[in-house]
């Protein structure tokens, strides 16, 4: 069994990590660059190691400082998380060549899968269905004209290294090809470093149906069912469940039995995601596998009672897997919100700032993956993500009725939050009918992103400007009472608190 | 603080405070008393009783230091505690030339990625002028009309406040 862990990541995900191995009781090492000095995952790990200043290519991206602490820190595996070095091919070969374990997927498999060509190319190899487009690189934009031509609009450009929505552009009329590649590309090479954008064709009201599974080194395979996440805003998912009303017990063996096929296909091992895209037939077509552990995991862990980051660490400590096939169970249902730091008021504007107060939901069926605290600054460097809030209930209903209740209970005060946002997500009739596909939210777009309505009663608005105004009050005392505890000379000029009190209080005339 | 104006996300009304001692706040609102039982429970949190009902309230403080944002159970509201000063500055903004058409600023803190303009050069309405990235995500300010950018105030690569000015227009 591994010793001892390095999490190469920050945020909600290196304190879930951190949380599955002192349950093992496998002692933790977090990484952290210099804006991350007061986060928590590296306040909550066993040990903490600074690797650089606040750019993530400084810090979070830079391999031999990584594995330098690793080695200086005696962990004898690195786990990458989601995002930053997770699907580093070249960064899982490093690992291994400094004779450590890599928690995840060899460079062979991120290399096939990560390059999403070359990953649809081994998908038709092996039988799997793939969506009609180009099966290489863009060369020239006149090359993309010409795909166009003879695939048919509408199409979607997406970056080769892709993910989370960047470097991808719909579109619907020839004119939009060309500012769509530029933009593509640069988008592309300034989130991944690498340019290359390739043609698909485009799904009508499709969803977006993913396959956990799971792969040992003794060449065990399963899958732990589905995930639905066609609830996406910008190609960036935002409400996640399972099981997918869609799915029969027939389809979701089929399609699981293809996600194991991809990944036979590369000889995969540990935990990742086969995606696929599902029209309203039931025609799947194989999108894209991420070769990490998904933001969304915990619907899965929620509905099979399996901890995906233990399966993970058994896996890459050479062990079996802890169940078959035959025993995995999907009970009840399970939703996932991610909260992020944006103002959906303001075009989800990033709303990076200082936390001033913050209440989680608790209670029956409540799960939060977060990393946020009172009096915590969120910095401006990084994922905007604060939180992953997720609910269980023994039906769909149960769990929709749970998220409402935890969302108002959630309260973040001083930083702009998606959840009114998720709140109206969940109010929508076609959602709790679980009649959407991956057009929800533009087709919602009237109710979604008008301002919150304020039927609210007088007597509520009246309190809450006296809540406002005993504010103020206090805010005023506290500013009172801090230059009154300083020492004569020191701004106050020798004068008397009180004598600046009123003084105060009479400019302040309220 | 006994007498007031206090506009509710534009609705204004009249508060007197009559007395508040441990707690109990009596107040007089368009002329209607009220008791209440008042508690700063958590920061900047609110717990009142009001005729045996239960109320909770989030304060936080707006752009400038008498707007507040105030939310409870999914309800929120800006709320403007209106005294002297803010009537005067008021009265004194009126008729001013620059209302905010002639500075570009960003509400969010973040970094310069790109400024494709320069001093005195001439631009239309919808051309971008600056590039802010924060948390992974770049936006691109546009000019609000037809105009000559007068002032650059920051540069590629500075690190900026929420709400500080950036770019002057003409």
């Amino acid at each position: 069994m591994i010793q001892k862990i390095l999490i190469a990541n920050r945020g909600e995900i290196a304190l879930r990590i951190i949380r599955s191995c002192r349950e093992l009781k496998i002692p933790t090492v977090a990484v952290y660059s210099d804006a991350d000095r007061t986060a928590l995952h590296m306040r909550y790990a066993d040990e903490a190691f600074r690797i650089g200043p606040a750019p993530s290519t400084e810090s979070y991206l830079n391999m031999e400082r990584i594995i330098d602490v690793a080695k200086q820190s005696g962990a004898d595996a690195i786990h990458p998380g989601y995002g930053f070095l997770s699907e580093n091919a070249q960064f899982s070969e490093m690992v291994r060549e400094a004779g450590l374990i890599f928690i995840g997927p060899d460079a062979h498999a991120i290399n096939t899968m990560g390059d999403k060509i070359t990953a649809r190319q081994t998908m038709i190899k092996s039988g799997v269905p793939v969506v009609p487009g180009t099966q290489k690189n863009l060369e020239s934009e006149q090359d993309a004209q010409k795909v166009i031509r003879e695939i048919g609009l509408p199409v979607m450009l997406k970056a080769s290294a892709g993910g989370g929505g960047k470097g991808m552009r719909l579109v619907h009329k020839p004119e939009e090809l060309l500012p769509s590649l530029r933009a593509a590309r640069s988008e592309a090479a300034s989130a991944f470093g690498n340019d290359t954008v390739y043609i698909e064709k485009y799904i009508e009201s499709p969803h977006h149906v993913e396959f956990q599974i799971l792969g040992d080194t003794l060449d065990n395979y399963i899958h732990l069912g589905e995930r639905e996440c066609s609830v996406q805003r910008r190609h960036q998912k935002v409400v996640e469940e399972t099981p997918c009303v869609l799915m029969t017990p027939e389809l979701r063996k089929e399609m699981g039995e293809k996600a194991i096929t991809a990944a036979r296909s590369v000889k995969y091992v540990g935990a990742g995601t086969v995606e696929f895209l599902v029209d309203d037939e039931g025609h799947y077509y194989f999108l894209e596998m991420n070769t990490r552990l998904q933001v969304e995991h915990p619907v899965t862990e929620m509905v099979v009672g399996l901890d995906l980051v233990k399966e993970q660490i058994r896996i890459a400590s050479g062990e079996r897997l802890s169940i078959t096939q035959e025993q995995v169970q999907q009970r009840g249902h399970a939703i996932e919100c991610r909260i992020y730091a944006e103002d959906p008021d303001n075009n989800f504007m990033p709303s990076p700032g200082k936390i001033k107060a913050l209440r989680e939901p608790l209670g029956p069926g409540v799960r939060v993956d977060g990393y946020a605290y009172s009096g915590y600054e969120i910095p401006i460097h990084y994922d905007p993500m604060i939180s992953k809030l997720v609910t269980y209930g023994a039906t769909r209903e149960e769990a929709i009725q749970r998220m409402r209740r935890a969302l108002d209970e959630y309260m973040i005060l001083s930083v702009k939050t998606s959840i009114p946002f998720l709140k109206k997500i969940l109010d929508q009739k076609d959602f709790i009918e679980g009649n959407y596909n991956t057009h929800f939210i533009e087709k919602h777009t009237d109710t979604l992103f008008s301002a919150t309505p304020q039927d609210s009663a007088e007597m509520m608005e009246n309190l809450a400007g006296i809540a406002a105004l005993l504010e103020y009050n206090h805010l005023l005392n506290e500013k009172i009472k801090a230059s009154n505890g300083q020492p004569n000379g020191n701004g106050n000029n020798g004068k008397s608190g009180w004598k600046i009190y009123g003084r105060k209080r009479g400019v302040t005339r309220l | 603080m006994n007498e007031f104006d206090i506009e509710i996300n534009g609705r204004s009304v009249h508060a007197r405070i009559l007395e508040f001692k441990e707690g109990l706040l009596e107040v007089e609102i368009d002329g209607t008393n009220h008791h209440l039982n008042v508690s700063r429970v958590e920061e900047g949190v609110y717990s009142f009783i009001l005729e045996g009902k239960s109320y909770e309230f989030e304060v936080t403080n707006g752009v400038r230091n008498k707007i507040f944002q105030v939310s409870s159970r999914g309800h929120s509201w800006e709320v403007e505690l209106v005294d002297a000063e803010t009537r005067y500055a008021r009265n004194r903004n009126k008729g001013a030339i620059d209302n905010g058409q002639n500075t570009i600023s960003s509400p969010m803190p973040g970094k310069v990625v790109r400024i494709p303009v320069v001093v005195g050069q001439d631009v239309k309405e919808g051309d971008t002028v600056i590039i802010i990235s924060a948390m992974k995500m770049e936006s691109e300010y546009k000019s609000p009309r037809n105009a000559t950018i007068k002032e650059i105030l920051t540069e590629e690569g500075a690190t900026i406040v929420g709400h500080q000015p950036l770019i002057i227009l003409e």
